[in-house]
């Protein structure tokens, strides 16, 4: 197996109180790995580990190390280059206040790429994202005139604009509809080709349709991470069986 | 239970018409004012009035230099306060560390807006004609209502810039931009409306102020035009001042007159900034 990121002894906390307690965790490249849990249970906040955007937030201190490839994600100076490879998808869609066309943009205009270039990602990714077919004969209007499910996949199309190795997703289909949700797993299908993809989730159905492992989560520690069919099938843990029976959550 | 006799429609009608009679006392008082200084003013201003100077001891002649005055005060005051109260404000908002010293700075800035002109013309006396020699001049008038528009420039695009919701913030940089991209690509495109208002308020008070003039650059008759910022220059406010309380004989409806070019002056500076403001509006949805 091709380890991704490895994740070791990793705790924060916000303050004095602890979101993330001792996780360690093996991420394979070119996996879909889900992250289920109840809320509070840590799930975002190793998320936004991952790639950095946890140093927004002030009162946050963090110790272990999380290593991709040689690069100590926990250590790196460059954060602008660790979120280009390591994409992030909010749980609730935000196009910034430009065009379709400038919102795919953005990421590697920002980051230098020339005008060919960027004419030349746009329609890859809005293709890879699903978008295309249905944005492509209004390139320059505002893209939030989208609808929700068209702007997540925008979301999803900009963050790939920038060639990320790992994408990550916050509960992505929190808002959508049904229909806007099986799109955005089938991208999900398809794009796990090209990187490797990690999938929170407040609902495990979702995990259990589009994962390869799943990972449970509960106070910030990781309950069981196993192969997505024997997690939902034949859990090891009782906290996880009742869990995904709905017990509680 | 008792059941209470009025009928919510009735009480919605006479909400109404309440919040609709206060708001008529507001503004009538505002539209007479602006009435009679027309009716009493129109009759002097004429093509004359407008583009010649004052003559005999400012009771004839028109307003030409005052008119240029203002325009040159207010122009150089907003190319001035507008740059470096953005660039405050952004250093405020976007990069300051919340800290108590940062708290104290920014409640400094918001009790400046609130300190009266006339203590900002002894002030501009004191500093620029005076300590740094620069004279009763452009130079040291347009410094004198740059620092006091200051405060309001900071404020209100302070205002602005954290009306920009901050999933945008986060979206940009998670896509890899640096702060810096951010505030210039995302956060300053939707803010420079917020900062037009505060600019167009600015303009307004620049145009209308005495006191922060009256020492440091305006001039109570001076026909010819500046030549350069160490020039003194009339203005209109101040000579609306001059002809009202220290030039006796001269007519009302000069005052009037007088009163109504400023009202215009203000009013057509105004209309560019809201035009652009507008046409801002117009490209954004959010």
């Amino acid at each position: 197996m091709v380890k991704e990121i490895n994740i070791e002894h990793l705790s924060v906390s916000y303050g004095r109180k602890k979101a993330i307690a001792d996780f360690s965790l093996s991420i394979k490249k070119n996996e879909i790995l889900g992250i289920i849990g109840p809320t509070t249970s840590g799930k975002t906040t190793l998320l936004t580990v991952l790639n950095r955007m946890i140093d927004t937030i002030p009162s946050a201190s963090i110790s272990g190390s999380v290593l991709m490839g040689d690069i100590d994600i926990l250590k790196t100076r460059n954060i602008h280059n660790l979120r280009r490879s390591v994409g992030m998808i909010f749980a609730l869609p935000v196009a910034l206040p430009m065009s379709i066309k400038e919102n795919v943009e953005y990421g590697p205009k920002m980051a230098g790429q020339s005008k060919r270039e960027l004419s030349k990602r746009v329609e890859e990714s809005l293709v890879q994202a699903g978008l295309w077919d249905e944005v492509s004969d209004r390139l320059d209007s505002p893209a939030l005139k989208l609808s929700g499910g068209q702007q997540q996949r925008l979301c999803i199309a900009r963050a790939l604009a920038l060639k990320p190795k790992v994408l990550l997703l916050d509960e992505p289909c929190s808002g959508l509809d049904p229909i806007s949700t099986a799109r955005i797993e089938d991208t999900l299908g398809e794009l796990k080709k090209e990187m490797t993809i990690i999938l929170v989730t407040n609902n495990p159905h979702q995990a259990a349709r589009v994962a390869d492992r799943t990972a449970f989560m509960l106070k910030g520690e990781l309950v069981e991470l196993s192969e997505t069919n024997t997690l939902f099938t034949n859990p090891s843990e009782k906290r996880t069986k009742e869990y995904i029976e709905g017990k509680f959550g | 239970m008792k059941f209470r006799k009025q009928h919510p429609i009735n009480e919605q009608k006479r909400a109404t018409f309440g919040l609709a009679l206060i708001t008529a006392i507001v503004v009538i008082p505002v539209l007479l004012i602006v009435g009679v200084v027309f009716v009493k003013g129109i009759s002097v201003i004429d093509w004359n009035f407008l583009t010649t100077a004052p003559t005999n001891g400012l009771r004839e002649g028109g307003v030409f230099p005052a008119i240029i005055g203002t325009l040159i005060l207010v122009v150089l005051d907003v190319a001035i306060c507008v740059p470096f109260g953005v660039a405050t404000a952004i250093y405020l908002v976007e990069y300051s560390p919340r800290s108590k010293a940062a708290n104290l700075v920014r409640l400094a800035i918001l009790n400046l807006a609130g300190v009266p002109s006339v203590v900002y013309g002894l002030f501009g006396l004191g500093v620029f004609v005076i300590a740094l020699e620069f004279g009763a001049s452009i130079l040291s008038g347009v410094l004198t209502l740059a620092l006091m528009g200051l405060p309001v420039i900071v404020t209100s695009a302070a205002e602005a810039l954290r009306a920009v919701p901050d999933r945008f913030r986060e979206a940009s940089l998670a896509l890899g931009a640096s702060k810096w991209q951010t505030t210039r690509h995302v956060v300053l495109p939707n803010s420079t409306q917020g900062i037009l208002t505060g600019t167009i308020l600015e303009i307004s008070r620049t145009a209308g102020e005495t006191a922060p003039i009256l020492f440091t650059v305006a001039a109570f008759y001076l026909p010819r035009l500046p030549q350069s910022i160490f020039d003194q220059v009339m203005a209109l406010p101040m000579h609306l001042f001059a002809i009202s309380t220290q030039v006796p004989n001269i007519g009302l409806d000069v005052r009037y007159a007088v009163a109504l070019t400023l009202l215009f002056l203000v009013l057509g500076v105004n209309a560019i900034a809201i035009f652009i403001r507008a046409k801002m509006r117009k490209n954004r949805i959010w």
